[in-house]
């Protein structure tokens, strides 16, 4: 398999006064195509921290990030954003749809970051939600906003799908669903799907577990036989 | 504690709470500053006028004699009554200016304000009692001697003193401004007369017990009884009846005075209204942000009228201090400003301001309303109880309305359609960005078209109308040969020009009449100020005149010439408009067919200017005229600087407020927007459209809300001016590029801010 993302020594320090401490520290991975990757970890172990990286929102003091074979870690502000709109698809903890815009015009939205972005109705019907087009995100149960997200996140068929704790707002059930929307992205659509969270039952389900304490890898294990959502205990 | 919280907040929402503050104080500054320069004038002018005994009533006649006088005395509603004779003398300086002077052998009514030397002495025949603006102009002093003559008669007298007059604090001239080089008025004894002129007493003039309460109608008709011509008594009769009201000094102070406080009413208003919107904005924002710390005050036990007290403190604490500052600066800054300006118009001994009282009350009137704005902004949350609080609020829900299924709004970029819906979900936000341009393009609308109007005045009257190069005023004793050579010499045409006083039913007007004819050098204006021929029958009024008596082309009119008690009956024939002078013109036929014979008093020619004629008083140039009144214009600049700068203040202010408001409220969506891949470029795109549809929308109302004001203070500039309304395209053009410049400036400054946003933080959980 093609490798999409590298991270190489990379290192994001911070500097407090003259005391310099590092979020996460010579840090190296590399996740491939079509990957279903969950970065884990406990707060506060840099999880964040290799999430803003790759996702293109702040810069590394050490090391280099590799995505597509462009070297994003040397980029500027204006580059980092085309990085991520074109590459980047988000799915947050609490969603961040624009409040003032529909569920169609959420995800019809990236038509204006990216011309080839997918047709939007579309996208909604694969998230199963074709049914409330016009619905403002306030009209939306919690799972149903996070499924637009993804929709919204899927429609410029980005080279990764970067969650923040995709379910951490969620109940159960609807956490369910939408993990499952997620496997099925990386499973059917062969999308690389990161997700980043403290929750371990999900290791089970990932295709390659990263994982993180103090700001270092622990380890980096492959699941030759990944189970699915709903068979875990979640 | 609370206290703390309090300046705490402050501090974090400063550029709001910094904007109430300045906007209560400017509204305040301007109010009280304004107020307290009319309120001042008020006061001054009541003391003085009553400190001098200043006539509520003038009589004319040919003689007036010592029994007349005490008649009048003797009447019921009569407090003083004093005999003078009054007649124009030309001074023996350079350019032979002209003076009013009175001879009196009391000092009852209408006393001199001493500047300079001694009290004015009605037995000392040796001295002259002189006006303080011309002696100072002419540079003379007490004990100076001056020299001028009454017809062939030459009089030197001593100055005895420097003085001011009740009568004469605006001095009639030409010119709207009065020249106190070229004219004067001046008290003497009656004895300073020699012996060998007859006392011809030809004013009484008078003060009443209860001027108010007095019906001066029903006076005049008495008094026209009480004093009859007599040949008996060698009484002329009463000819002319002048009341206060109808006294061109008092008329046109008044007229500025009321014309000052138009205008300090309106400005203040905007002002406070953004006040108030500034707090609604604020204050409602701030109570949604602290839900959660209400929830906690409430919570922890703290009593709900507590907690109201605290935010109420906030409106209260900034519109009461900023507003008490605005009223005790104002009266010592802006006043003394003015002052310099009124001064050239006007002569008062005392230019001072009174504080006006009422503006405490406005300062209380701004602090209940926003105390009540901020009541209503926290009480909906104070009714919650504790629970709910804490919790973060319910977002608004929303549908979508039947425009937003259309297909055409479905066709609407993206920018289109989120501003759209921001605009109208943030009604209040959207309404104060309107209501603040609106004002910002209406003081600049108003200011401009100020300009306009005085320029339009300007070339109307001197280009228009008055197509002479000079006026040559004759003397009073000037023979009709005299003035027949004078006209030879410099080729010109002759005016006759005298006081009347026209009457239709009750309403009567004190005018000017012009005998003409077939004049060239004065052309007249009809309605549409196109030039016209007056018809030669008749009488022709100008149109405000014909407002003001309530006549039309047809109506029977009465008339008299001042110094005859003669009623004159005539049809108005025409209408004509002047935009500085309200006149009635009539044809030499037809003024003599009344019974009239035809005494030139003017002449006006297109030649140079020629010293030194015999038998002229005055000469009026016509550029000299042009250039004072353009001087005025000065000021005028002065002025509209001063509007700019409050318009640029009341934009900036309101659009930075806001876009500081709109940026908090928004960062978590536009850091959305920026994570998801939008350039700041198109971020600060999407900001700039609602901000210049917001300020498109609010130029309209602003250019009416100009019109408004301006029409204001054009009602209360007096009856001299007929002005025409014009807003040149230029001046909208000026005001709209101001209004648009500002509003894309302080837009540039937001874009800065957007690339501040903190994408990470902003995106973690809700507040």
């Amino acid at each position: 398999m093609k490798k999409v993302i590298e991270f190489k020594n990379v290192s994001k320090a911070y500097q407090t006064g003259s005391n310099v401490t590092y979020a996460v520290k010579d840090v190296s991975f590399a996740i491939e195509e079509g990957e279903f990757v969950v970065v884990l970890g406990p707060s506060g172990a840099g999880k964040s921290t290799i999430l803003n990286l790759l996702g293109g929102m702040d810069y590394v003091s050490d090391g280099e990030i590799i995505v597509n074979g462009k070297k994003i870690s040397d980029y500027k502000d204006n580059q980092l954003t085309d990085y991520r709109a074109e590459d980047v698809g988000f799915v947050f903890q609490f969603y961040n749809l624009i409040p003032s815009l529909t569920t169609y015009e959420n995800v019809n939205l990236m038509k204006d970051i990216k011309k080839t972005a997918m047709d939007a109705k579309e996208v909604l019907a694969l998230v199963g939600l074709k049914e409330h087009l016009d619905k403002f995100p306030t009209q939306l149960s919690g799972g149903e906003q996070q499924r637009v997200s993804i929709a919204r996140a899927i429609a410029k068929n980005p080279t990764m799908l970067l969650c923040d704790e995709p379910t951490g707002a969620l109940d159960s059930e609807t956490g369910i669903i939408v993990l499952e929307l997620l496997q099925k992205m990386s499973r059917e659509y062969h999308k690389t799907v990161i997700i980043v969270t403290h929750n371990a039952v999900l290791a089970e389900t990932a295709d390659k577990v990263i994982r993180i304490r103090n700001g270092k890898i622990v380890a980096i294990e492959k699941n030759e036989n990944p189970k699915n959502i709903s068979e875990v205990n979640y | 504690m609370l206290m703390k919280k309090m300046i705490r907040d402050m501090k974090i929402h400063k550029a709001q709470f910094i904007s109430i503050f300045l906007m209560s104080f400017l509204a305040l500054f301007i109010y009280a500053g304004l107020g307290s320069e009319t309120a001042g004038y008020k006061k001054q002018l009541k003391k003085y006028y009553d400190n001098t005994h200043f006539a509520n009533v003038w009589l004319y006649s040919a003689n007036f004699t010592y029994e007349d006088e005490s008649k009048v005395e003797q009447l019921d509603e009569v407090e003083r009554a004093q005999l003078r004779l009054s007649c124009d003398v030309t001074v023996q300086l350079e350019k032979q200016p002209t003076m009013k002077v009175y001879f009196q052998s009391e000092n009852d009514v209408n006393q001199v304000y001493v500047v300079e030397g001694a009290p004015f002495d009605s037995h000392d025949g040796d001295g002259i009692w002189l006006d303080y603006e011309f002696a100072k102009k002419r540079e003379l002093a007490v004990a100076d001697s001056l020299t001028f003559s009454i017809s062939t008669i030459e009089l030197t007298k001593e100055i005895k003193g420097l003085v001011y007059s009740p009568e004469y604090v605006y001095k009639t001239c030409a010119n709207m401004l009065p020249d106190h080089y070229m004219s004067a008025f001046a008290y003497l004894s009656e004895n300073a007369l020699p012996e060998y002129i007859p006392k011809l007493h030809n004013e009484i003039i008078l003060t009443l017990k209860n001027a108010e309460e007095t019906n001066f109608a029903q006076f005049e008709d008495k008094l026209y009884e009480l004093l009859p011509e007599n040949a008996e008594t060698q009484s002329a009769g009463l000819s002319v009846f002048l009341s206060r009201e109808n006294f061109t000094s008092d008329v046109v102070f008044n007229n500025e005075i009321t014309e000052r406080e138009s205008m300090t009413t309106v400005f203040p208003i905007a002002f406070i209204a953004i006040v108030l919107l500034t707090i609604m904005t604020t204050m409602t924002r701030l109570v949604d942000n602290q839900r959660t710390q209400i929830g906690i005050l409430k919570a922890v036990g703290f009593k709900k009228g507590r907690i109201m007290k605290h935010y109420l403190l906030y409106g209260i604490v900034l519109t009461f201090i900023g507003g008490m500052l605005g009223a005790i600066t104002g009266p010592l800054i802006l006043p003394p400003m003015f002052h310099t300006v009124m001064k050239t118009t006007f002569s008062l001994p005392v230019w001072e301001a009174a504080f006006p009282y009422d503006s405490i009350l406005v300062i209380l009137v701004c602090v209940l309303l926003a105390t009540l704005i901020t009541f209503a902004a926290c009480l909906k949350i104070l009714r919650e109880v504790p629970a709910s609080v804490l919790r973060p609020k319910a977002p608004k829900t929303a549908k979508l309305t039947p425009l937003e299924r259309t297909d055409f709004w479905k066709r609407r970029s993206f920018t289109t359609q989120w501003n759209l819906r921001d605009i109208i979900r943030s009604k209040v936000r959207s309404m104060m960005a309107i209501v603040g341009v609106a004002g910002c393009m209406g003081l600049l609308v108003c200011g401009f078209a100020c300009l306009d109007l005085f320029n339009g005045l300007i070339s109307t009257k001197y280009d228009d109308i008055c197509k002479y190069q000079n006026k040559y005023t004759f003397a009073k004793t000037a023979t009709m040969e005299q003035k027949d050579n004078v006209k030879q010499m410099i080729d010109g045409e002759y005016v006759m020009t005298s006081a009347i006083e026209l009457k239709y039913g009750t309403n009567k007007v004190t005018t000017e009449l012009n005998v003409v004819d077939d004049i060239s050098m004065i052309r007249y204006l009809d309605m549409s100020w196109k030039e016209m021929q007056l018809p030669k029958e008749g009488i022709c009024i100008t149109k405000k005149i014909a407002d003001q008596l309530g006549v039309g082309v047809g109506d029977q009119v009465r008339f008299h010439i001042y110094g005859d008690s003669h009623w004159a009956e005539e049809t108005v024939t025409g209408l004509y408009r002047d935009p500085a002078e309200q006149t009635a013109t009539m044809s030499i036929g037809a003024f003599e067919k009344l019974g009239y014979t035809f005494n030139p008093t003017e002449i006006l020619s297109l030649q140079e200017k020629q010293e030194n004629l015999s038998g002229v008083t005055t000469i009026d140039n016509i550029s000299d005229s042009r250039s004072a009144i353009e001087s005025m214009l000065e000021t005028m600049y002065l002025l509209i600087g001063v509007l700019c700068i409050a318009a640029a203040l009341l934009a900036i202010v309101v659009l930075y407020n806001l876009g500081v408001l709109s940026l908090a409220e928004k960062e978590r969506e536009l850091a959305t927007l920026k994570v998801i891949g939008f350039q700041a470029g198109k971020l600060r795109r999407l900001l700039l459209f609602q901000n210049t549809w917001l300020t498109l929308l609010g130029l309209l109302p602003g250019y009416y809300f100009g019109k408004y004001i301006l029409k204001t203070i054009m009602a209360s500039m007096g009856n001299e001016f007929d002005l025409q309304l014009v807003f040149s395209l230029r001046s909208i053009l000026i005001s709209i590029l101001f209004t648009m410049a500002i509003s894309l400036t302080v837009n540039y400054v937001f874009s800065g801010k957007l690339k501040k946003i903190d994408m990470v933080s902003s995106l973690k959980g809700v507040e």
